[in-house]
């Protein structure tokens, strides 16, 4: 089941063409990663997918939704999308549990439910234990745990991560690409934007851009580079 | 309600965090309220209203009346303030009790009241003096005795408790200038609402000599039925100021005219100033927090808030620094009045 599609995207920034003329599905249980190199439209694409940014043609569908038909953008990414951005991802002044409950509680949820809403997620990503300190009091993995589990919090099964791995180190960043992983098989959709061609080796599919054109596709799983 | 509820949830943490921007905004804001505030405490508990002081002024008498130095019409509000008077090519001889009592029937008591220099332990010092005889019931309630006996006889007084700190003592005898005495004090009397005045009180002449039309003196009127604003009028008529108590008890009922005007001016540009002043410096503290936390804001409209929900947090922000700023400060601004 396609979670996001994409169909002849493009994204103008005054003369600059960020995207041009992008097609991708992604589906439920499905990793893709995006590579490219800087200002190749990584970013661009991963806003126009989750709804933080309008594409100036083409369209997008979340869930079956066309993002063009949405009134309330916000409400969607509240109940379809999540963001995990390499850092900086959580709110200082919030406690990891209170980050997680947040696009709940803006959802309307009651505060005590969302809690064990966002306990219960914590659990799932192995971050129960540091369920009421504060981001400063986190370890960079830690940070992140915690941001997949707002992402996903809710019923959203779209998760688009930015470089998550961007300010870890290599054992770190390949426990939070196995978190990932782990989540898409149990039915996310997954868009992962990264540098690292050996975190892109956990992806079921890579495509790489370029100038904001998609210049190749390969459906590889490449089990040797984990 | 919940998304609200998390809104005040990260002000509240910020504010704690940021602990010396909170300091700055609480006291940008706190600090103008407090100003106002006391200044309007100290005004209402130390503008004391002619119905407050109508005790004070008239005793238990029913007027209060006030000689002018001519007899041309005169013009007051209903609590008796605000006189004035048109002069005349000369002065009137004096007002009689004769003359009054035609005008009034009703039964007299001279007062007169002046500030006399008094030489105390610690050199010369100006001194309220009220002359009229304590004694007579028609002046209940306007001092209280605390020691001692009223005035019986010319040259003895009652001294107010300020003047008993000053070193004064019962049987002492108090040196005063202008006019050149020396008087015996009997008693101590205390003035209702003017705890600190430094005040005696004599027998009508017993200090001060006579006092002419015009110079702080008239009679206490104990009338059959109360002074209505028409007798005022009729005895401003004939140039007498009038305090009535049944006027000024009822004074709700007459406009006191400019006075009102002017107090409501008073309180618009107070009012004015205070959110003036309070725009003008917590404003910036709050568009410095605002730059602050741009990031924050992003991440949260990533997680899916709405526009309106920001606002809302931003808002949450002004509430909670605002709100403690200005309860703390209203509450330290009239903590003295309580």
């Amino acid at each position: 089941m396609t979670v996001v599609s994409l169909r002849d995207v493009t994204r103008e920034h005054g003369e600059v063409r960020a995207l041009g003329g992008v097609s991708l599905d992604v589906s439920a249980g499905e990793l893709v990663a995006v590579m490219g190199p800087s200002g190749s439209g990584k970013s661009t694409l991963l806003n126009v997918a989750g709804g933080l940014d309008r594409p100036t043609s083409g369209t997008v569908t979340i869930e079956g939704e066309d993002l063009a038909a949405v009134k309330d953008l916000a409400a969607l990414r509240r109940t379809s999308v999540g963001y995990v951005f390499q850092d900086l991802n959580l709110i200082p002044s919030l406690t990891a549990a209170e980050n997680v409950m947040l696009p709940r509680e803006l959802d309307g949820v009651r505060t005590g439910r969302a809690r064990d809403e966002a306990l219960a997620v914590l659990a799932e990503v192995g971050a129960a234990e540091v369920a009421d300190r504060f981001p400063e009091e986190l370890s960079g993995g830690q940070r992140q745990r915690v941001a997949i589990a707002r992402a996903l919090t809710g019923e959203r099964r779209l998760l688009l991560a930015d470089e998550p791995t961007g300010a870890l180190d290599t054992a770190t960043g390949d426990e939070i690409l196995q978190l990932l992983r782990t989540r898409c098989d149990e039915g996310a959709a997954v868009l992962l934007v990264t540098h690292e061609p050996r975190y892109a080796g956990w992806a079921d599919r890579v495509i790489y851009l370029r100038d904001g054109r998609i210049v190749e596709s390969g459906a590889v799983r490449m089990e040797s580079a984990r | 309600m919940s998304a609200f509820r998390a809104a005040l949830r990260i002000s509240r943490r910020d504010a704690l965090r940021a602990k010396g921007r909170t300091a700055l905004i609480m006291v940008m804001i706190g600090l103008p309220v407090l100003v106002i505030t006391a200044m309007f405490t100290g005004s209402a508990t130390t503008n004391v209203t002619m119905r407050e002081k109508l005790g004070s002024v008239l005793g238990a008498a029913d007027a209060r009346i006030v000689t002018r130095p001519f007899r041309t019409r005169v013009e007051q509000n209903p609590d008796g303030t605000g006189i004035g008077q048109p002069s005349a090519k000369r002065r009137e001889r004096p007002w009689t009790p004769g003359e009054i009592g035609a005008l009034l029937p009703g039964r007299l008591l001279r007062y007169q009241a002046n500030v006399v220099e008094a030489r105390l332990a610690d050199g010369f010092d100006r001194v309220d003096v009220m002359e009229a005889d304590l004694r007579d019931p028609m002046t209940g309630g306007m001092r209280r005795l605390v020691e001692g006996r009223f005035a019986t006889a010319p040259g003895e007084v009652t001294v107010s408790p300020e003047l008993v700190d000053r070193g004064v003592r019962i049987g002492d005898t108090i040196t005063v200038w202008r006019p050149d005495r020396t008087v015996r004090v009997v008693g101590v009397a205390e003035h209702p609402n003017r705890p600190g005045v430094l005040e005696m009180v004599a027998l009508p002449e017993g200090l001060l000599p006579h006092q002419n039309d015009g110079n702080d003196s008239g009679w206490l009127i104990d009338t059959a039925a109360p002074v209505q604003w028409s007798d005022v009028r009729r005895l401003n008529k004939a140039g007498l100021a009038v305090q009535s108590r049944a006027v000024i008890e009822s004074s709700d009922a007459v406009s006191s005219g400019p006075m009102d005007m002017h107090r409501l001016v008073q309180v618009g540009v107070s009012v004015l100033l205070v959110v003036t002043e309070t725009v003008l410096l917590a404003g910036p503290a709050f568009a410095v927090g605002l730059r602050r936390r741009r990031r924050e804001l992003a991440v949260i409209a990533a997680q899916g808030a709405s526009a309106r929900q920001l606002k809302a947090i931003v808002l949450a922000d002004g509430l909670v620094l605002g709100g403690a700023a200005a309860l703390l400060g209203g509450r330290s601004g009239s903590a003295p009045g309580c």
